[in-house]
C-alpha cells in the first residue's frame, strides 16, 4: 500500500477508488458550504458573515462543488470506474492509461474548485454564470471556465473509454440483453456526455473571452445576445441532469434487485424505453429553464410538451423500480433502505417537478425556493442516497470488509428525516414568493420562522450523512472481514473475491446460456 | 439626432392617431398594423435626403423576396412638417420616389390630420428641427420597424440601405408570431443574427454559431464512434466466418 | 384574497383539497364579475391550475407510495435463503406494461399541457385598457417611468382595477420583477424588452422582489407595489405631475427621484 502506486495506478477499481475519495472530500466541503448558508440564514441580517460576497461564494461552490465534483464523479467516475468492468466480466477498461489521466483531471478540477477559498477575488456568479453579471463581476470567471473545462474533458475522455469498453471487452456470452441496468444506464449518460459536454465547454470558454478579451459575443450594445449564453449553457446542463439521475437509478435498480432478490421488472421496459426514451428526449427540454428568461412566447410554449413527456420514460423506471418489489424476498439492509428511500423521495422530487414543465406555473415559482426545493428533491436527496446506497452496497467488495448496519441505519434515518424538513419547507415558502439565492430576506420576515427549521433540518441531515462517512472509514480500516457474495447476487462483480484482485478473475470469467445478472437462484 | 434606442425600443405607437395619404383617403395607424410596418419619417418639401430615403427604400424592396410588401408587411410614409398635405404627399409621390404601381398597395404616404407632430414622431423617439440657415429640416435617417402591434422594434440608420438588413429586422419585427407563419427558413435565420446597437447593423450570432459547432462536434464524434463500431463488429463476424469456412474445408 | 388562496393551494395532499373546496365558491363569484370586464387575471387562473396540478400529482404519489409501501411491506425475507417469487411476464404482458402506461402518462401530460396553454395566453394578452409603464432595472433598484413621464423609483404607485403592464429592460444584469403576490416575474435585460402584466384589483400594497442573481446585493433588491383606489391614484398622480413638471422646467433631466442611470448600454 504505498502511495506512488496509488497515485500511478491504472487499475480501474484503483482509480475508481481515487473517483471516490475525490469526490466525498468535494462533497464535504460542498456540504459544509451548505451549513454554512443555514446558519447564515437562520436569522434576518447578517448572522455569520457581513460580506454578502461570502454568501455568494458559497452559494457558488457549493452548487458548482456538488454537481461537478461530487454528483458526476461519483457517479461517472466511481461507480462506472468500479462496477462496469467488473459487470462485463473484463479485466480492465479497454484504455487504462487513459482513465489514468481522467482521474489525474478531475482532481485537477476539484484542486481549481476549492482553491475558490485561497484566492483574493473568488468567483461569485453561481453555478450558471450567467452574463452580463459573470463578465462585470470583480470574481474571477476564469477559475469558473478552466474547473468546467478540466472536468468537462475528464469526463469526455472517461466517456470514450467506457463506450469501447462496454462495446468491445464484454466476456463471451454477455450480449446487450444480459448487461445490467446500472452498465446500460451509465452507457446512456456517457453519450449524453459526449454530445453536450461540447457546447458548456463553448459557453464558458465565450465567456470568459468577453471577460478578457474584449470580444463581445454576450454584450448586446455589440452585436451579442445575452440570451445565447443561456441556452447554450441549459443546453448542457439540462442533459447533466440525466447524466446524474441515469446512473443513480441504476445503482438503485441493482440495489433494489440484490437485496430483494428480485429480477428487473419488465427489462427491456426499462432499458429500451425508460433510458432510450431518457437519452433521446434529454437535448429537446432545456427551454425549461428559461420560461421567464424573456425568450420569444412561441418558444418558451414549445417545449412545454417535451418536457412533459419526460414523464413516460421516468414513470417507466418507476414502474420497473417498484415492480421489482412484488412478490420478492426483501432483506431491510442499509444499502437497501438508502434504495427505497430513494423511491420516496424521487416520487416526491419527480411529482413536484411536472408543474415546472408549465411555463404558465413557471411564472409565479421559478427562481424560487420551490425550485430548489425540487431539484434537490432530485438530485441533492435522490441522488445523494442513491450514491449512498451503492457506496453501502458495494462497500463489502471494494474494501473486502464490512460497514456497521446500526450506524449505517441511524445515518439514513436522520438523513431521511432532515432532508425532509429541509426540503418540504423549502417548496412551501417557495410558492409563497421566498426567492432563492438571497443572502438576506428582511423583506420577507413571515419566512423567518421557516428558515429556522430549515436550518435545524440540515443539522440533522448533516449530522446523517457525517455518520455514514465514518462508518465507510471505521469499516473500511477495521470492519470485520466480507464473504465474496454478502447478498447472493448472481451480478459477475459478486463472482470473485473482494476485493478484486488486479486483473479481477484469475481467468475470464465465463456464463452460461442462462445466466443473466437478475436471475436469482434458491441457494 | 441620434435616437435613444433603449429608451424607445418596445415603445407602443398610439393606434388611434388619424392620418390622410395621398389619395385624400383617412385612415388611422392601426389599420396599417396587424402586419410588420417600415414607418419612414419624412417632409414632402424635402430635396435632401428624404426623396433619397424613399427612393433608396423603394429600390431596395424591390430586392426583398422572402417577403412581399402588402402581404407581409407594409411601409409608412409620414410627414412631420406641418406645411404638408395630401396634395403635397401626391406631389412628392409623384415626383421622387420612384415607387412603382406595384408597391402602392402596400406603401402610402401620408400627412397627419390634426394635432401635435412633435408629439407623434416623439413616440418613437424622432426628433427634428427647423433650421433657417439651411431653409430645411434636420432630422435622422432612419427606418422605424414596427411589430403587428405597433411596437418599436428596431432602428436602421442611413440612407444606404440593403436588402438583408431590411429582411432581417422585419423578421425581428415579427418574431413573437414568426411560429404561425410556419416560415422555419426565417426563424434560422431570425436566430442566426444579431443586431449590433454600436454599428447599427445586423451580424452573424457568433455564440450561437460556436455553441451549434460544438453540438455538431459532440454529434459527429459519437455518430463515427458507432458507425466504426458497427464496421468493427461486422469485420469480426466476416473473419470468424471465413475461419469456420476454411476450418470445414480442411 | 390571493394570498388567502396561495397558502391554501401549496398546503398540499389534504390541505390542498380542502382550500380547494373551501376557496371555490368565492373564486367562482370573481370570475362572474371580472368576465364582465373580460379581463382573465392570470393570478386567479394560477391559483386555480395550480391546485388542480398538485391535487393530481398528489393522488399520484400517494398511489404510487402505497402501492410501494405494501410491496415492501408483504415481500419482507423470511428465510435467510429465500428468492423473489414474482411471476416472468410472458411477451404480451411486458409490451402492454409499456403501451398502457404511455398512454396514462401522456394523457395526464397533453392535459396539463392544454391547461398550462390557455393560462399562458392569459399571461401574455394584455387587455387593452391598461396602464402601460416602463421599467429600467438596475443595480439595485426597479425605476419606473410613467407615460406622462414621471418618475418613480423601488415603488409603483398603480390604480385599482386596472391591469398594469409593464415594459421592462435592464442597463446592466439580468435581474427579475417578481412579485409574489401576482403570481408573475420575467426576467429583464440589456437589449431586449419583456413584458409582464398584472391585475391588482383592490387597495393594499405588495412586495416586489429581484429573482434572478443580479450580484452582490441580490437579497436587498426589493421594492413595492402600492395600488391606490382610482381616486387615491388621480391625487397622487397630480401631485407628482407637478413636482414633474416643476423639476423639468428647472433643469433638462427629470430624474429627481430615481437617480440617473449610471451605465447605459453604450451606442454611437
Amino acid at each position: 500500500m504505498n502511495l506512488k502506486e496509488w497515485i500511478f495506478t491504472t487499475d480501474h477499481k484503483r482509480v475508481g477508488i481515487l473517483y471516490l475519495i475525490g469526490s466525498l472530500a468535494a462533497f464535504a466541503v460542498a456540504g459544509i458550504m451548505a451549513l454554512l448558508m443555514r446558519a447564515e440564514l437562520s436569522a434576518i441580517g447578517p448572522t455569520i458573515t457581513a460580506n454578502p460576497t461570502n454568501y455568494n461564494v458559497w452559494l457558488y461552490t457549493h452548487g458548482a462543488v456538488m454537481i461537478l465534483g461530487f454528483q458526476i464523479p461519483a457517479l461517472t467516475g466511481f461507480f462506472a470506474n468500479f462496477c462496469i468492468p467488473l459487470m462485463i466480466g473484463a479485466k480492465d477498461v479497454a484504455f487504462p492509461r487513459v482513465n489514468a489521466l481522467s482521474v489525474w483531471l478531475f482532481y485537477v478540477g476539484v484542486i481549481l474548485a476549492l482553491a475558490t477559498f485561497f484566492i483574493p477575488d473568488p468567483p461569485d456568479i453561481m453555478w450558471t454564470g450567467y452574463p452580463p453579471y459573470s463578465t462585470i463581476t470583480t470574481g474571477n470567471t476564469a477559475m469558473y471556465s478552466f474547473t468546467v473545462l478540466i472536468l468537462g474533458f475528464a469526463s469526455i475522455i472517461g466517456g470514450v473509454n467506457f463506450l469501447t469498453t462496454v462495446a468491445y471487452m464484454r466476456a463471451p456470452g454477455i450480449t446487450l440483453n444480459k448487461l445490467n441496468i446500472f452498465v446500460w444506464c451509465t452507457l446512456g449518460a456517457f453519450v449524453l456526455q459526449l454530445i453536450f459536454v461540447p457546447v458548456l465547454g463553448t459557453a464558458v470558454t465565450l465567456i470568459s473571452m468577453d471577460k478578457y478579451l474584449g470580444t463581445n459575443f454576450f454584450d448586446p450594445a455589440k452585436g451579442g445576445d445575452v440570451l445565447t449564453y443561456q441556452n447554450l449553457f441549459w443546453f448542457y446542463s439540462h442533459p447533466a441532469v440525466y447524466v446524474i439521475f441515469l446512473p443513480f437509478i441504476g445503482v438503485v435498480f441493482e440495489v433494489i434487485s440484490s437485496h430483494a432478490r428480485s429480477a428487473v421488472f419488465n427489462y427491456k421496459m426499462v432499458v429500451y424505453g425508460g433510458i432510450g426514451g431518457i437519452v433521446l428526449l434529454a437535448g429537446e427540454v432545456w427551454v425549461h429553464h428559461l420560461y421567464v428568461s424573456g425568450m420569444a412566447d412561441w418558444l418558451r410554449i414549445g417545449q412545454m410538451v417535451t418536457t412533459l413527456m419526460i414523464s413516460i420514460p421516468v414513470g417507466l423506471m418507476m414502474i420497473g423500480l417498484v415492480g421489482t418489489l412484488y412478490k420478492s424476498s426483501i432483506a431491510f439492509t442499509t444499502p437497501m433502505m438508502y434504495a427505497l428511500g430513494v423511491v420516496f423521495l424521487f416520487l416526491i422530487g419527480g411529482l413536484t417537478g411536472i408543474p415546472l414543465a408549465v411555463p404558465s406555473l413557471t411564472l409565479a415559482v421559478s427562481d424560487t425556493y420551490y425550485v430548489v426545493g425540487h431539484f434537490h428533491y432530485v438530485m441533492a436527496v435522490a441522488g445523494t442516497f442513491a450514491i449512498f446506497a451503492g457506496i453501502y452496497h458495494w462497500f463489502p467488495k471494494f474494501t473486502g470488509r464490512m460497514y456497521n448496519e446500526f450506524w449505517g441505519k441511524l445515518g439514513f434515518w436522520l438523513t431521511f428525516l432532515g432532508s425532509n424538513i429541509v426540503f418540504w419547507i423549502m417548496m412551501d415558502i417557495g410558492v409563497q414568493g421566498m426567492p432563492r439565492r438571497y443572502y438576506d430576506y428582511a423583506h420577507f420576515p413571515q419566512f423567518e420562522h421557516a428558515h429556522q427549521w430549515m436550518t435545524a433540518g440540515a443539522v440533522i441531515l448533516g449530522l446523517g450523512f457525517a455518520i455514514a462517512v465514518l462508518n465507510w472509514i471505521i469499516g473500511a480500516v477495521k470492519g470485520p472481514l466480507a464473504e465474496d457474495n454478502p447478498w447472493g447476487s448472481p451480478s459477475l462483480e459478486w463472482t470473485t473475491v473482494s476485493p478484486p484482485p488486479h486483473g479481477n478473475w484469475p481467468s475470464p470469467p465465463s456464463v452460461s446460456e442462462d445466466w443473466h445478472p437478475y436471475a436469482y437462484k434458491k441457494g | 439626432m441620434q435616437i435613444d434606442e433603449p429608451r424607445f425600443l418596445g415603445n407602443r405607437m398610439q393606434p388611434g392617431t388619424w392620418l390622410t395619404d395621398a389619395e385624400g383617403r383617412h385612415f388611422r395607424i392601426a389599420d396599417m398594423m396587424g402586419k410588420p410596418l417600415i414607418l419612414l419619417l419624412s417632409y414632402y418639401g424635402c430635396d435632401g435626403s428624404c426623396p433619397t430615403m424613399n427612393a433608396e427604400l423603394a429600390k431596395v424592396l424591390e430586392n426583398v423576396k422572402r417577403f412581399q410588401l402588402g402581404r407581409d408587411y407594409r411601409v409608412l410614409t409620414v410627414s412631420f412638417d406641418k406645411r404638408d398635405t395630401a396634395a403635397t404627399a401626391k406631389a412628392f409621390f409623384a415626383k421622387s420616389t420612384g415607387v412603382p404601381a406595384a408597391m402602392t398597395g402596400g406603401w402610402r404616404h401620408a400627412v397627419l390630420q390634426a394635432g401635435d407632430v412633435q408629439g407623434f414622431a416623439g413616440e418613437v423617439g424622432f426628433r427634428f428641427f427647423w433650421s433657417d440657415a439651411a431653409k430645411a429640416f434636420l432630422h435622422p435617417n432612419v427606418l422605424v420597424f414596427l411589430t403587428p402591434e405597433g411596437r418599436v422594434a428596431r432602428y436602421i440608420y442611413g440612407t444606404r440601405m440593403d436588402a438583408q438588413t431590411i429582411e432581417l429586422a422585419i423578421t425581428d419585427a415579427d418574431w413573437e408570431r414568426i411560429s404561425s407563419s410556419t416560415a422555419v427558413f426565417d426563424m434560422i435565420t431570425g436566430a442566426c443574427f444579431s443586431y449590433n446597437y454600436a454599428e447599427g447593423r445586423y451580424q452573424w450570432n457568433y455564440s450561437l454559431l460556436a455553441g451549434v459547432g460544438s453540438l455538431l462536434l459532440g454529434l459527429v464524434s459519437m455518430g463515427s464512434g458507432a458507425w466504426i463500431y458497427r464496421r468493427r463488429i461486422a469485420h469480426k463476424r466476416r473473419e470468424i466466418e471465413e475461419r469456420k469456412g476454411e476450418a470445414g474445408n480442411a | 384574497m390571493h394570498k388567502e388562496q396561495v397558502t391554501g393551494a401549496i398546503r398540499w395532499a389534504s390541505a390542498a383539497v380542502l382550500g380547494g373546496m373551501l376557496a371555490a365558491p368565492s373564486w367562482a363569484a370573481d370570475t362572474s364579475q371580472a368576465a364582465l370586464q373580460k379581463i382573465n387575471d392570470p393570478a386567479r387562473g394560477w391559483d386555480h391550475l395550480w391546485r388542480e396540478v398538485i391535487v393530481d400529482i398528489t393522488i399520484i404519489g400517494i398511489l404510487f407510495a402505497l402501492v410501494t409501501a405494501y410491496f415492501v411491506i408483504r415481500s419482507r425475507r423470511t428465510a435467510e435463503n429465500q428468492v423473489g417469487a414474482s411471476p416472468t411476464l410472458s411477451p404480451a404482458a411486458a409490451v402492454a406494461w409499456v403501451v398502457i402506461p404511455i398512454f396514462i402518462f401522456l394523457s395526464i401530460d397533453l392535459y396539463t399541457a392544454a391547461n398550462g396553454w390557455v393560462l399562458w395566453n392569459h399571461y401574455r394578452d394584455v387587455p387593452a385598457d391598461r396602464l402601460e409603464v416602463k421599467l429600467e432595472s438596475g443595480m439595485y433598484s426597479w425605476d419606473y417611468t410613467y407615460p406622462n413621464g414621471v418618475r418613480t423609483q423601488n415603488q409603483l404607485v398603480v390604480p385599482a382595477g386596472k391591469p398594469v403592464m409593464l415594459r421592462m429592460t435592464s442597463r446592466d444584469t439580468l435581474h427579475s420583477h417578481y412579485i409574489p403576490d401576482f403570481r408573475v416575474k420575467e426576467d429583464s435585460m440589456p437589449g431586449r424588452v419583456t413584458y409582464l402584466w398584472f391585475y391588482p384589483e383592490k387597495p393594499g400594497e405588495h412586495v416586489v422582489t429581484c429573482a434572478e442573481y443580479c450580484g452582490v446585493m441580490h437579497g436587498y433588491m426589493a421594492g413595492r407595489i402600492i395600488v391606490k383606489s382610482a381616486d387615491e391614484y388621480a391625487a397622487w398622480m397630480k401631485q407628482e405631475e407637478i413636482q414633474f413638471a416643476a423639476a423639468s422646467a428647472t433643469d433638462a433631466p427629470a430624474s429627481v427621484k430615481t437617480g440617473q442611470p449610471a451605465a447605459k448600454p453604450k451606442k454611437t
